[in-house]
């Protein structure tokens, strides 16, 4: 499970188990490259629930869970930047090398990012509200 | 001049004058944000307005940096090619210009002229500028 191979992904775990959430349907903002380091942080929104529901969170129009995850070693085997990023649709995979392989399609379907991340990790993760923005 | 394609550019010409601009022949890029809003690419590494601003020269800063926004009207096509296997980001080359169709292009290359990534968009826009 690709979960297994993200570095503090305890409590993500905890919630969704190893296979973590679904992000067909996810909000991607922003796609961020750290050209120093070769980093790439990928900020996530979604509505795929975790069962049982924290005790403090509440489904309601404008909630959404968050994860924020940031990829060392990226290497880029496909990139097409073209995206409408609000309806992602994100699939991810382990590596036998330990890391996570990454694909990101758009609302019809077509291949936007293919990318392998030597290493990953859970930057944050928890329940937003768009009535707070 | 490059800067003549920007949206609104009084604040670099404020800086830099109404002959000069920041040359982005030889730039660090810092960072990329690509999302729903467009791309931003955040840069240091060109020259610092001559004369230095005095706040500026106070700081002791060395080098200028910025941050342009490439954006469109509505949900159409921003990206043209990239390599973003090009693990290089000082002694980069940025060339903006506005093509036939009023479009605004950016090409960037590494110091060998590798294509590192090639935009369009409608408008351009300096978020940011400032010495680093």
């Amino acid at each position: 499970m690709w979960t297994d191979n993200v570095k503090d992904s305890d409590e993500l775990k905890s919630y969704y188990g190893s296979q973590g959430p679904d992000l067909s349907h996810s909000y991607l903002w922003p796609f961020e490259i750290d050209c120093h380091t070769n980093k790439v942080h990928l900020y996530l929104e979604f509505e795929d629930w975790p069962t049982p529901l924290p005790t403090d969170w509440v489904i309601e129009p404008l909630a959404f869970v968050y994860l924020e995850l940031e990829l060392g070693g990226v290497h880029y085997n496909t990139v097409n930047l073209n995206c409408n990023y609000d309806q992602a649709n994100i699939t991810i995979g382990s590596l036998s090398t330990g890391g996570i392989h990454i694909v990101i399609k758009n609302e019809t379907g077509s291949l936007v990012y293919d990318i392998d991340a030597s290493t990953a990790s859970v930057v944050s993760f928890g329940y937003g509200n768009h009535k707070w923005d | 001049m490059w800067t003549d394609l920007l949206i609104d550019n009084k604040p670099v010409r404020a800086i830099y004058g109404e002959n000069n601009e920041p040359d982005l022949s030889d730039v660090e890029m810092q960072k990329i944000s690509i999302g729903q809003y467009g791309l931003v690419l955040e840069l240091s590494g060109f020259n610092l307005p001559n004369p230095l601003p005095k706040r500026w020269a106070e700081r002791g800063l060395t080098n200028g940096c910025c941050a342009l926004h490439f954006y469109n009207k509505g949900e159409t096509s921003i990206y043209r090619r990239a390599n973003l296997n090009i693990h290089q980001y000082k002694h980069m080359s940025i060339h903006i210009k506005e093509e036939p169709n009023g479009k605004k292009s950016a090409i960037i290359t590494d110091q060998h002229d590798n294509c590192y990534l090639e935009i369009e968009a409608d408008f351009v826009s300096m978020n940011k500028i400032g010495g680093c």
